[in-house]
């Protein structure tokens, strides 16, 4: 509970949190230009000629008496006073990157987003971390683990380490943060997470209270043993992930939730949070007691949320920001950035890596004429994927019939069915609709957005032309269509889906009856019993061949979901730029990012 | 007068309350959630977040809850079953309540940090507006069917007619890309905020002029003026004082809400130059379902105009004393 009156005494001044070693503004900001950044300067000589231009025209209107000279300053002191936050002399990095959005929290337990995870992923560091190419394990606070036999225990041995304020980290505070993330009352979303360990899928629904019959143990200060529920080949994966890392026991007991706001927060990662304004950027800094720090070459990251994504590429053109993905690439200037016309303004490096994310159709298999797996097959069927990727999202995409994107380690995925409208119609008429007579009333349902409006305006002209029938299109509003989609008031529906570990299962246990994320009625016992058996198999061929066999019957037998095509990243940077990551799940890893300070990169490209 | 004045202020609470209600209840009518996600949250988990900010009580009681003063929550007043470690709470006990997205910021934090960006982007604005406005109005009115009314009156016409989606992209490419004079985007120095002012001032600029122009005319035919120039007056004297002072009221009445949309942040504006103001955060607010902080940033927006519309009130019997607050 916090008092207006505290919040509002506060707030002519800046009330964002601002690290002491940054100097307020003494009103005669230096024009400073940092590596072509933008320019700040002086206040105080746009006040001053402000309170000229005002005063002359006063002057004008007649000789100001004392009154009106008193009412003047008044007015003038007003506008200086609300002028004045705008006035503070910024802290710069070395380079800054476009980070998105604003960051919900920086609390691993409480957030979910993807620019939440790049930051907290800066700060913290978990039992494991990836390798920013191949995303193999590579040791974090642990520097050594052993696997047991049955492939279910896990040990951990942690290096000795510390948090920032110098208090050493130990296996408790691993403890206590997942704890506090299964912790019922915490309602962490992305407590699913953990759920391979064993017991903490019902401690986290409240059906177990007990917190050491949770499969993790504390052996010592320096060891932590974790005991899953089954094999669970990507655990490795899973403690790298944002929602697995430590949390300071000693802070987060003391102030509760409280602990990660910006003036309290304490971190153990490659660097510290120096300063964060909301919805404009976030200030991280090299950790001096990072156990790695030696191999963290940049000083300090400016980390830019930003909404638009047309000023998110005018930044890059302008060199305020040196790194973007697809946020700072506006759909209209895509073939530009594509065909390297961007370069033209100022030399920028593109890249562009195909990743774990689907975008996909789902299909509401309750209701007729879905429910018959015949004409799903024949929508999907009629599908040319090509004419979609090639004149709608012409980023590069990869069109598919297959659900699980290339580029995962040991998995061959199904060959889908690919475009094959002969026999779509076959499949069509079967179903008793013959060239698209009787076929009822289809909606196609998307959120509102440009992209999807041109994808699903192809799909209706495809569907028309090779199947003789008439979708309607109906865009909603984000959270409108979700609602709808998670209560299955729709027929067809956009989708998507990003991997959340370089593992399949990560796009096939969707599909299991009744889960959260199916939302298509889709219920197959076989399907089901697939998915179990391959959460329990240890062998890892054997497994991979189990979730082929699911895969499969998702997307050549029974189609609840039609997919249209993988993801692909772009990050488009300054030439300069070095260390930036390249893995299927586009997870960046600011600790190796840095900037090249001879700049004969710029003059090459010239 | 301070009667007038008194009375108003009076009247604020029962407006508010009425703004308050109609905010609360209509954002709950809309279908979705603050917690929803693209990603599905096992439906106890779902309670359990809900639980934690009350969403699962009956409506009228989360109303009553978000009201105060009393917390009806478990460790409320004991008055409400409850145990009495935080009795109060609520807007009548000054705490606007937490924002669900952004869940370790309280809406009066957010407010608090993004409502001066606003109020001073929005003064500058203002200060470009008049100072842009005012002039133009009465160079048009006094050079009435020349040249100078033609250009003034057609600038204002364009600058009108231009929304500012489309004047930034403009102003950018040629002061940014073009020029090199300014920053693209962003906040934090005197340079970044001329665009984003002059792209929301030169709306309120261009009306400004307009208005004026034709009040002036309606002032300058008058008798009065007729007067003042047959007593010898110099012209710019007769301008000034008889007959702006006289034209001023309908641009009066249009400055104060305006000024209250100007200062309270404009979600376009922000966006294009990632002003971290209170337009966005409104309108992110909405689109996320945060409740509360919809709420909050209503009631600053609905305060400022109240306010305003007080002070152009008061400021009508300054400026004609024909003029008295009833």
């Amino acid at each position: 509970m916090q008092p207006a009156a505290k919040i509002a005494s506060r707030s002519l001044s800046r009330i964002v949190f601002t690290s002491p070693r940054i100097r307020p503004c003494s009103h005669l900001c230096v024009a400073k230009s940092l590596k072509g950044n933008q320019p700040s300067c002086g206040l105080s000589a746009l006040i001053s000629k402000q309170a000229r231009t005002r005063g002359s025209k006063a002057n004008a209107r007649q000789a100001p008496s004392a009154g009106r000279s008193r009412s003047r300053r008044f007015l003038l002191g007003l506008f200086i006073a609300f002028t004045l936050p705008a006035c503070e002399q910024y802290e710069r990095g070395d380079f800054a990157v476009v980070l998105g959005t604003e960051p919900q929290s920086l609390d691993p337990a409480l957030t979910t987003g993807v620019p939440d995870g790049r930051v907290i992923r800066a700060l913290f560091e978990g039992l494991t971390t990836s390798d920013p190419h191949t995303l193999e394990p590579l040791p974090g606070v642990a520097e050594s683990w052993e696997i047991s036999a049955d492939r279910r225990v896990y040990t951990f041995h942690l290096r000795p380490t510390q948090w920032s304020d110098g208090t050493p980290l130990t296996a408790t505070d691993f403890d206590l943060a997942w704890e506090r993330v299964l912790r019922p009352e915490t309602g962490a979303e992305y407590g699913y997470m953990l759920w391979y360990i064993k017991g903490a899928r019902a401690y986290q629904k409240g059906e177990l209270k007990d917190w050491s019959a949770v499969g993790t143990e504390v052996v010592d200060p320096h060891t932590f043993r974790v005991t899953l529920e089954s094999p669970t080949p990507f655990f490795l994966q899973i403690t790298s992930f944002f929602t697995a890392c430590p949390v300071p026991a000693h802070t987060v007991r003391a102030l509760g939730d409280a602990w990660s706001r910006p003036e309290s927060i304490v971190t153990n990662g490659p660097f510290l949070l120096a300063e964060w304004r909301h919805r404009e950027r976030i200030l991280i800094k090299r950790s001096p007691v990072y156990w790695d720090h030696a191999a963290v070459r940049a000083r300090a990251i400016e980390l830019l949320t930003v909404e638009s994504i047309q000023t998110n590429f005018n930044m890059l053109l302008t060199g305020a920001a040196q790194w973007t993905d697809k946020n700072g690439i506006p759909p209209a200037f895509i073939g530009d950035v594509l065909r390297g016309e961007a370069s033209r303004i100022r030399p920028l490096k593109l890249d562009r890596r195909p990743t774990l994310g689907t975008y996909f159709i789902r299909c509401n298999t309750t209701r007729p004429p879905l429910d018959d797996r015949r004409v799903r097959l024949a929508l999907g069927l009629a599908i040319d994927r090509e004419a979609i990727t090639r004149y709608v999202t012409r980023g590069g995409e990869l069109p598919t019939s297959v659900l699980v994107p290339a580029g995962i380690a040991g998995y061959r995925g199904p060959t889908g069915l690919g475009h094959d409208p002969e026999r779509a119609r076959r499949l069509l008429s079967e179903a008793g609709y013959p060239g698209g007579k009787g076929f009822p009333r289809l909606v196609y349902l998307f959120n509102t957005s440009e992209s999807h409006r041109g994808i699903a305006e192809v799909l209706q002209a495809q569907w028309k032309r090779e199947l003789g029938i008439d979708i309607e299109l109906e865009n909603q509003e984000f959270q409108v269509y979700l609602d709808n989609q998670k209560n299955l008031r729709y027929q067809l529906s956009r989708s998507s889906w990003i991997g959340d570990y370089p593992d399949p299962n990560t796009f096939l246990d969707l599909w299991v009856s009744g889960g959260g994320n199916n939302r298509t009625g889709f219920a197959d016992a076989h399907y089901d019993s697939l998915i179990a058996l391959a959460a329990r198999q240890a062998d890892p061929g054997q497994r991979m061949e189990t979730l082929r066999a699911a895969e499969e019957l998702i997307v050549v037998e029974q189609m609840p979901v039609i997919p249209l095509y993988h993801y692909v990243a772009l990050h488009l940077y300054d030439p300069r730029l070095r260390g930036v990551h390249d893995n299927v799940l586009d997870k960046m890893m600011l600790k190796y990012y840095y900037l090249e300070e001879d700049g004969t990169e710029m003059g090459s490209s010239q | 007068m301070s009667a007038f004045v008194l009375r108003r202020l009076l009247q604020l609470p029962g407006v508010l309350l009425v703004i308050v209600v109609t905010t609360f209840f209509l954002m709950r009518i809309i279908p979705g959630g603050p917690f929803a996600a693209e990603k599905s949250v096992e439906p106890e988990i779902q309670r359990l977040i809900e639980a934690k900010y009350h969403l699962d009580w009956p409506l009228s009681k989360q109303f009553l809850q978000y009201l105060g003063p009393f917390n009806l929550a478990a460790d409320g007043h004991p008055w409400f079953g409850g145990s009495g470690a935080d009795p109060w709470g609520g807007l009548l006990a000054g705490d606007l309540g937490v924002s669900f997205r952004y869940r370790t910021q309280s809406v009066t934090e957010i407010i608090g940090h993004s409502f001066p960006v606003s109020a001073a982007l929005g003064s500058l604005a203002l200060a470009i507006a008049l100072a842009i406005g005012v002039p133009a109005g009465i160079i048009a009115a006094v050079g009435r069917g020349t040249v100078r009314d033609w250009s003034a009156m057609a600038l204002a016409m364009v600058g009108i007619c231009i929304p500012n989606f489309v004047l930034a992209p403009l102003l950018i490419l040629l002061f940014v890309f073009r020029l090199g004079w300014l920053p693209v985007a962003g906040w934090g120095s005197p340079a970044h905020m001329i665009l984003p002012a002059v792209v929301l001032g030169l709306p309120y600029a261009a009306y400004l002029a307009r208005l004026l122009r034709g009040s002036m005319l309606e002032a300058i035919s008058q008798d009065y003026v007729r007067t003042a120039r047959a007593k010898g007056l110099a012209e710019y004297r007769v301008v000034l004082k008889h007959v702006l002072r006289n034209a001023l009221l309908p641009v009066l009445s249009f400055l104060g809400p305006a000024t209250a949309g100007i200062l309270s942040g404009s979600v376009v504006v922000e966006r294009i130059f990632n002003v971290p103001g209170m337009g966005t955060w409104f309108v992110q607010g909405a689109l996320n379902r945060d409740y509360l902080l919809v709420i909050g940033a209503v009631l600053v927006y609905a305060i400022l105009l109240t306010l305003l519309n007080l002070i152009v009130d008061i400021l009508y019997g300054l400026v004609d004393p024909r003029i008295q607050p009833q």
